[in-house]
């Protein structure tokens, strides 16, 4: 294999089960620096390859891991690969993201992303052995939880340090909100991309990538670690607080703001729902901090509880904060063991954590209101504040028994079989749960929400910052500014990008997902909050404030406008279109008719969005 | 001469890396501020106003900078969360 110059080897994998055949593919080259990787390769392979209106089962569904540029240099941060496809949530463009070192040792076997189509006959994994790649048996591991899973396949492989992907149970049993665990810790969690694997019959894809990743500029990489390491981590530093504790070290805050989501986003504030955070944690259990490949930050939770009710092993990791939230404070559980516990059993069963305690919440509602009959319930009892019941319930979702069947649809799915009174609880966007950040308190929040392409996501996904992060494969939380996120892409590529060219790459990312969703349906009127976040929460300081439809509907334009597409119907006008370089991806894609004709043409040599300046980065609590 | 004013004595809980703001240990601690003293001038005197954004509470109810303090009042010190994984 030849070497490449910078770290990207334009080398994508292509695998169809359903033939069993493997393929090297090689884009062109100003496909790279065009979509650079992570959601712009997502979202081009899901309009130019995905039949418009198949099902998020149909094996024409094409999962994708796609690297960024950045992704495998040895650089804090640099450890970030996304996973997209069709989403069986939303049925909408779905998109995660997940750290850990899964990316980087596919960047080293050679690879800069992997698009899976089709359906094998029988469960099956991939094994990706730097450029020699085959497709192996899986019967043996499918109904495995991930920890034995990965054990065994590096145990038949016979090489500890392979890296796997995989899924659990639950997307194997097509849970809608099953998700992509990674080093059994590092989850692309969000919009169901683990059933989308399992529809598939694809239980894991295992890698091993020993040819080390070379960056154009290496000493201004090192410049850049140097700085994390030696400026950011110490008490008052940039990095210090996620070096210590991780997320949620400051629950407290919201509890006293009055915005803690609890009781399915219902009240603000609960009694003890602040003593599931990163303190407690750290004050109850045995705490290490690990780290993703390269990064100095060591953010990540590696928790072990030894108590026999809730032995928890420290191989998964530990809760970060949507995690302590969605079946924590959400499910008014505040017992901080049982939520590692529950937060171990959602890595080994294959979940999203986010959008299984959002669902639990919300049928805890359902059951006080009287609205799950008997038969449903199938002797499940179902309180808020029970972790007895969601510990219970989380299995039970994973393997699809009793009510954890109707459960594993996904919280709108399940209320639309139960009437208008149940659908007007569910608190999400375009069918994804909404993560554990208010929007009646936060304005980011609710500026983002309703205007993600992948729908209740809380990263900022629809914003620059977020977006071109996902894109070149760099974390979020690091604290780098626009200007090192460019340093770091051109010293690894050895590119000369420039902040314009930067700007129309995230631009051409959310463009292309707008039009995917377009295609599949979603209307404007998707874009918006939930009826729940229009109404006020019943305790605490925030209690008399109201978020109106207005102002929602005023940000979603004004977002529209921003990005050169059409205020009134959200469609992507044709000069940004042609300006984006995606006129015949479009035209592909059979995705012409949902762009727009603008009536006043643009002044000549003006871009047709709006520059924007990067928003405000923190993301990191 | 006019009668002497005696220092309040208050509790303080910081979290996290803000307790590298007050002296002692532990999660609570007690310190001293001049009779009549404000949240605000608690945080000047320990050197935390110079966090961007701060949330505060006083005795368990969310507090601004101005609430005056008195002897034995609990005040909690975080930085406001945005968001996170």
């Amino acid at each position: 294999m030849s070497r490449s110059q910078g770290s990207v080897h334009r080398r994508f994998l292509r695998v169809d089960l359903t033939t069993g055949g493997v393929s090297v593919e090689e884009p062109e080259p100003d496909y790279m620096r065009l979509h650079m990787g992570g959601r712009n390769v997502i979202a081009h392979t899901l309009l130019t390859e995905v039949p418009p209106g198949s099902d998020a089962f149909d094996p024409e569904n094409r999962l994708v891991f796609a690297l960024g540029p950045i992704t495998g240099v040895s650089v804090p941060g640099g450890s970030r690969h996304s996973v997209g496809a069709k989403s069986p949530l939303t049925g909408l463009f779905g998109e995660s993201e997940a750290g850990g070192y899964w990316g980087a040792e596919l960047k080293r076997a050679g690879w800069d992303a992997v698009i899976v189509q089709g359906r094998a006959a029988h469960p099956v994994y991939l094994w990706i052995d730097d450029g020699v790649v085959a497709l192996r048996d899986a019967r043996h591991l499918w109904g495995e939880t991930t920890g034995p899973v990965e054990a065994q396949i590096r145990g038949e492989l016979g090489d500890e340090h392979i890296r796997v992907a995989q899924i659990g149970p639950a997307g194997e049993n097509l849970v809608r909100f099953a998700c992509v665990v990674h080093d059994l810790n590092e989850v692309a969690g969000r919009t169901g991309l683990g059933a989308v694997m399992g529809s598939k019959n694809l239980k894991a894809i295992a890698v091993r990538g020993t040819q080390p990743v070379t960056a154009a500029d290496p000493r201004a990489i090192a410049g850049v670690a140097r700085w994390v390491a030696q400026e950011t981590l110490a008490p008052g530093g940039a990095h210090h607080r996620l070096h210590t504790w991780g997320t949620g070290a400051m629950v407290k805050s919201k509890q006293l703001e009055g915005h803690l989501v609890a009781n399915n986003f219902r009240d603000g504030q609960l009694p003890g729902g602040d003593q599931v955070d990163a303190l407690a944690i750290e004050a109850s259990t045995d705490l290490e901090m690990d780290r993703c490949y390269a990064c100095s930050v060591r953010c990540k939770k590696r928790v072990k509880i030894d108590r026999p009710d809730r032995k928890v092993d420290p191989k998964f990791g530990g809760p970060e904060y949507e995690t302590m939230a969605a079946i924590g404070s959400n499910t008014g559980v505040i017992d901080v063991m049982a939520v590692c516990k529950g937060h171990e059993m959602l890595n080994a069963l294959g979940m999203d954590s986010i959008s299984c305690g959002a669902t639990i919440a919300w049928a805890m509602e359902m059951v006080e209101l009287g609205l799950l009959d008997e038969r449903q319930l199938d002797g499940e009892t179902l309180r808020f504040g029970s972790a007895d019941d969601l510990l219970r319930l989380i299995g039970r979702i994973a393997r699809r028994e009793g009510l954890g069947d109707l459960l594993a649809e996904g919280s709108l799915r399940a209320a639309r079989t139960l009437g208008a009174e149940a659908e007007a609880r569910v608190v999400h966007v375009k069918g994804l749960e909404v993560a554990m950040h208010d929007p009646r308190a936060m304005p980011e929040m609710r500026r983002n929400y309703p205007v993600t392409p992948t729908g209740g996501d809380h990263t900022g996904a629809a914003g620059k910052r977020s977006g071109l992060r996902n894109t070149v494969g760099l974390c979020h939380f690091l604290q780098y500014d626009e200007a090192t996120t460019l340093t770091l892409l051109n010293a690894a590529t050895g590119w000369e990008v420039l902040p314009e060219e930067l700007h129309a790459t995230f631009e051409r990312g959310v463009t292309m997902a707008r039009l995917f969703n377009l295609r599949e349906g979603m209307q404007p009127e998707d874009d918006r909050l939930p009826d729940r976040l229009h109404q006020p929460l019943r305790h605490g300081p925030l209690r008399d404030r109201r978020l109106s439809r207005e102002t929602v509907s005023d940000e979603v334009r004004a977002y529209y406008r921003d990005h050169g597409w059409d205020p009134a119907t959200g469609r992507p006008y044709a000069d940004t279109v042609e300006y984006l370089g995606l006129a015949a991806v479009a035209e592909a894609a059979q995705a012409t008719p949902f762009v727009a004709e603008r009536r006043e043409p643009i002044p000549a040599g003006r871009p047709p969005y709006t520059p924007q300046r990067e928003e405000n980065g923190a993301l990191a609590e | 001469m006019g009668a002497m004013t005696l220092p309040l004595r208050v509790r303080v809980r910081p979290y996290a890396d803000l307790t590298r703001y007050f002296p002692g240990t532990g999660a609570v601690r007690e310190v001293d501020v001049p009779a009549g003293a404000t949240i605000q001038v608690l945080l000047e005197r320990y050197g935390v106003d110079a966090e961007p954004r701060l949330t505060l509470g006083l005795n368990g109810e969310l507090a601004e900078r101005n609430a005056r303090l008195a002897s034995g009042d609990l005040v909690d010190i975080l930085v406001p969360m945005t968001g996170g994984a």
